[in-house]
């Protein structure tokens, strides 16, 4: 008789020596039921006395817990905007989790606090005056030892991210607008300028408008896209249609899971993914008819231009290379021509590619008007198919709703 | 609400604990590429923080170009004559700091990094308030010149209001027009949140690579330089793409670099060979070239993949250079550097013929080892100043190098048949036996050692050595020395040889079998025959037995190489 062959157990962690993801969403998962199940119960009328109530969800904090601190050392709880992190990775939610992580959420911003962390395992006692906190009876306004008549020991208490101030709901939509048109202008001026001999780009003014942008993607994705709709007269195009494509693509950025520093990464490569057209005479840019064969050639040099005016500037660190790259790779195509070599287009260049040609089929053309949506992805799907990623081809449709 | 005296007093305290960090941080940084956690004196730091942020919730800092202000008094200045902490924040744009309650460690550290100078040679970073932002600090805030600071680049004010206020009007009503929805304007649809990629997927979708970006980017500089497109940036573009070599190389990305170098190396078009010359001196630089010895010292094998492209990009006066990166280069690295330098000899003729003649002994063999495939009469120039070095072993190999010129050996060599080291002298003998042209000449040397009384005193091996020298040169003089040798009379030759020091003893006749041996022909089998049939002594008959067989089996197989030969 042979033995029945066991399966061999998941990896626990990954190279770095830190829990894989799906340990960490299920530790993750396990520590946000516990502590809001107790948060709702020490909330509860009856929530003050010990037992079954407190007895089952304590025991799976401190396991949860103590799990984290054997595996990667620190133990760290922040929940922040719908978004409950462990050891500073995010923790996917299902239904039943959301809502006694909403519950906990409120619980700590009604303390003035964004999470908790230890980096010892903490006894029972001081779990139990932890989550006395945020009952009724709770000292209101707890430092980070607590109630500094009973202060905790091993537990720290983390204060709302003070540093970062959002911008206020009411505001939102006119800082949107006033980002969006600093945008576009800076791109119109930076092309006008590179044609009347400017020697530098005025980047710093653009990483503070990208990085607006990015934060206010953050705080209000549905206005921040629904402006990406915002289309220009044929006529004052080009910084309009390179704003609309920084909103695509730090969109799509968000969408992918990229974070903040990428998602201006990207944003500033769309917005400058076009400055090499002040290489190209204003007429033959706003022409109505067909390119000559000469002209379509000097069109298709301009993103060499692009990638000129970016390293001409002596930078060399990644988001500069970055912006430069995709100002050049997002106009080649993926496929190579017969006996060329296999383009080699980075991530930033595959977004922007994307989004420009997804904002430039649907807007209006001295040469052509604007098609609808459907009809601007089937042309992305059908005639421009080997320009694009195929995996962000079809990622599109739900970035763009 | 002016800070409290103790408030002041801590915060104080709490910025020169930042600042001697910050002056600690450059030595830590340079031992770890990334630290896994902020050093202790960070953690310092930050407990001196914690201090002062349980008196007060929040400080903030106004950032001066030397100095960090609160309340209108200076708290913290630079050092003297030093871009300290807050120089380099008001360079970078920060005009204020805010410390809020619950300041962690890794954001003290964050700043630190933002406000550390940038190391030489290295990519170098965006402005500090990006870095800032980028960093994603929490309990840390800061502050820049107010708006996009886009009349800080340039821009007139009233034209940035007045274009703005044009594209703004038409964005407006997408987000507040009458028909828009009136929902909250932070929600989100549902599954939003969620990203479309996991973890797997998006590493290998963006791989981050710093070297692949630095490789395309100096790729598309050549490619604008190639197609005529640098234009009035020529000289920005040359700048960029020697940063970015610099960068690779200090950073050890042996391949991106080596397609840098190799894409220039290639580098066609009018603007190519002011473009390869300027980049090419500047990767001559002494102190470059010692980065790329040093590298290779330290085992990047990978290196010696970048080294081709780099030497052959190195002006023609980079000989002196290159010498002095071969004395610590790794021995893969060695020939070809010795290559690099004999082609750029004539920049440095003075310190070559010192190499040869007495520098470190890896180096002369080196470079001795380069000469192959040089013209006989280079190779024995060069190798000339070699057979005066101290080493037997570099002699030895100068004596073969000189040998290729048969005339200038026999000027040059004789002396060595001399020297104190057997290997030497009997390595010598053997180049002289190479010397066909002037055979005579050379067996007279070999014969004025042979019939010294030194000689007798010389092991059997280095005699054995000289005779077949003497055989192989198959030279009138040689032939006759060994047959008197062997039968006591000048057998067939022509009596050129005319006497001996000493009569001939067994030993001797032995050691003219082995001489007779290597001489192909004729005149010395009929030698070797008579010494076998003279049929004593017993020795010297086998002795040329065997010799005369071996040369039959020579005859009826011959060689491979020989093989079909007409």
């Amino acid at each position: 008789m042979t033995a029945a062959k066991t399966p061999p157990p998941a990896a626990k962690l990954d190279l770095s020596g830190r829990l894989t993801r799906e340990m960490r969403h299920r530790l993750g998962q396990r520590v946000v039921v516990a502590f809001g199940a107790l948060v709702r119960h020490v909330r509860s009328p009856t929530g003050q006395e010990e037992g079954a109530g407190w007895a089952v969800p304590l025991q799976a904090l401190a396991e949860g817990l103590n799990e984290l601190l054997a595996e990667e050392g620190r133990f760290e709880f922040t929940a922040d905007r719908g978004v409950v992190a462990i050891n500073r990775e995010p923790v996917r939610l299902d239904v039943g989790t959301r809502q006694l992580a909403e519950l906990a959420e409120r619980a700590l911003h009604q303390r003035g606090l964004g999470g908790f962390r230890a980096r010892l395992a903490p006894p029972r006692d001081e779990l139990r005056e932890l989550v006395r906190i945020f009952g009724p009876g709770g000292y209101e306004t707890p430092d980070e030892r607590g109630d500094p008549a009973r202060p905790l020991k091993v537990v720290e208490l983390l204060p709302r991210e003070a540093g970062k101030a959002q911008v206020p709901e009411s505001e939102v939509p006119e800082r949107l607008v006033q980002a969006y048109a600093h945008a576009a202008f800076f791109v119109d001026r930076t092309i006008a300028l590179l044609r009347s001999g400017g020697q530098s780009l005025p980047s710093r003014a653009a990483s503070r408008v990208v990085a607006d942008l990015v934060e206010l993607q953050r705080q209000a994705p549905r206005p921040f896209l629904q402006l990406a709709r915002c289309k220009p007269p044929p006529l004052d195009y080009w910084g309009q249609h390179a704003a609309n494509v920084a909103l695509l693509a730090i969109t799509f950025g968000a969408r992918l899971g990229l974070d903040r520093s990428r998602r201006h990464d990207l944003g500033m490569a769309a917005l400058l993914h076009d400055v090499g057209l002040a290489a190209l005479p204003s007429a033959l840019l706003d022409k109505g008819e067909k390119l000559s064969e000469r002209e379509m050639t000097a069109v298709r040099q301009s993103p060499l231009f692009a990638a000129r005016a970016v390293l001409r500037e002596r930078e060399v660190h990644t988001a500069a290379l970055e912006r430069a790259m995709a100002a050049y790779e997002c106009h080649l195509d993926l496929v190579p021509a017969p006996g060329e070599p296999l383009p080699e287009v980075g991530l930033a260049g595959r977004v922007v590619a994307l989004c420009e040609a997804w904002d430039a089929l649907t807007s209006d053309r001295p040469h052509r008007a604007a098609r609808t949506p459907e009809e601007a992805l089937r042309v992305l799907r059908t005639e421009l198919v080997f320009r694009f990623d195929p995996l962000l081809l079809d990622l599109l449709p739900k970035v763009v709703g | 609400m002016p800070l409290s005296p103790p408030a002041s007093a801590a915060l104080r305290d709490a910025l020169a604990t930042l600042g001697r960090a910050l002056a600690r941080l450059p030595v830590l940084l340079d031992t770890a590429a990334e630290l896994e956690a902020p050093p202790d004196s960070i953690e310092a730091a930050a407990t001196a923080f914690r201090e002062l942020l349980k008196l007060e919730t929040k400080v903030v800092v106004e950032v001066q170009p030397a100095a960090l202000a609160c309340d209108g008094s200076v708290v913290y200045s630079d050092p003297p004559r030093d871009a300290g902490l807050a120089a380099r924040l008001h360079q970078g744009g920060v005009r204020t700091l805010t410390f809020h309650r619950g300041l962690p460690p890794s954001e003290l550290l964050a700043l630190c990094r933002v406000a550390l100078p940038e190391p030489p040679g290295g990519p170098g970073r965006d402005d500090a308030v990006t870095e800032l932002w980028r960093a994603d600090l929490a309990f840390l805030a800061y502050s820049a010149p107010g708006g996009y600071a886009l009349q800080h680049e340039g821009f007139d004010a009233g034209a940035v209001a007045q274009a703005v206020g044009r594209i703004a009007a038409r964005a407006r009503p997408l987000l507040e027009g009458p028909g828009v929805p009136r929902r909250a304007i932070t929600d989100s649809a549902p599954g939003e949140g969620q990203p479309l990629l996991d973890e797997e997927q998006l590493a290998e979708l963006d791989p981050q690579s710093w070297p692949e970006l630095a490789r395309r980017s100096s790729l598309a500089i050549l490619k604008l330089v190639e197609q005529g497109f640098a234009g009035s940036d020529l000289e920005r573009l040359q700048e960029t793409f020697w940063r970015l070599v610099d960068a690779l190389v200090l950073r050890r990305e042996t391949a991106a670099l080596t397609a840098a170098l190799e894409g220039l190396r290639k580098l066609d078009g009018p603007a190519a060979p002011g473009f390869k010359q300027a980049v090419g001196e500047r990767l001559a630089e002494p102190a470059r070239l010692q980065r790329a010895a040093e590298l290779a010292a330290h085992g990047q094998a990978g290196l010696t993949q970048a080294l081709p492209a780099w030497i052959a990009l190195l002006p023609q006066n980079a000989g002196v250079a290159l010498l002095e990166v071969l004395a610590r280069a790794p021995a893969a690295a060695q020939p070809l550097l010795a290559r690099a330098v004999l082609q750029r000899a004539d920049s440095a003729l003075e310190r070559l013929g010192a190499a040869l003649a007495k520098g470190p002994p890896p180096v002369a063999l080196a470079l001795l080892g380069a000469l192959e495939g040089l013209s006989p009469f280079t190779r024995a120039e060069f190798a000339a100043p070699a057979l005066q070095h101290p080493s037997p072993r570099v002699r030895l190999e100068a004596a073969a190098g000189v040998g290729g010129e048969p005339e200038l050996a026999l000027q040059l060599l004789g002396p060595l048949l001399q020297a104190q080291e057997s290997s030497v002298r009997s390595g010598v003998a053997h180049v002289l036996s190479g010397c066909g042209g002037v055979a005579e000449g050379a067996a007279a040397l070999l014969i004025d050692t042979m019939d010294s009384h030194l000689f007798d005193t010389r092991e059997r091996e280095e005699k054995a050595a000289f005779h077949r020298a003497l055989g192989r040169l198959a030279c009138e003089t040689g032939f006759s020395f060994l047959a008197t040798r062997l039968l006591g009379h000048r057998g067939e030759g022509r009596g050129v040889f005319r006497s001996f020091r000493r009569p001939p003893v067994e030993e001797d006749r032995l050691l003219a079998v082995v001489g007779l041996t290597e001489d192909a022909s004729l005149r010395a089998a009929r030698a070797l025959e008579s010494a076998a049939e003279s049929g004593q002594p017993a020795a010297l008959v086998q002795a040329a037995r065997a010799a005369l067989q071996r040369r039959q089996a020579q005859w009826t197989n011959p060689h491979p190489a020989l093989k079909g030969a007409p």
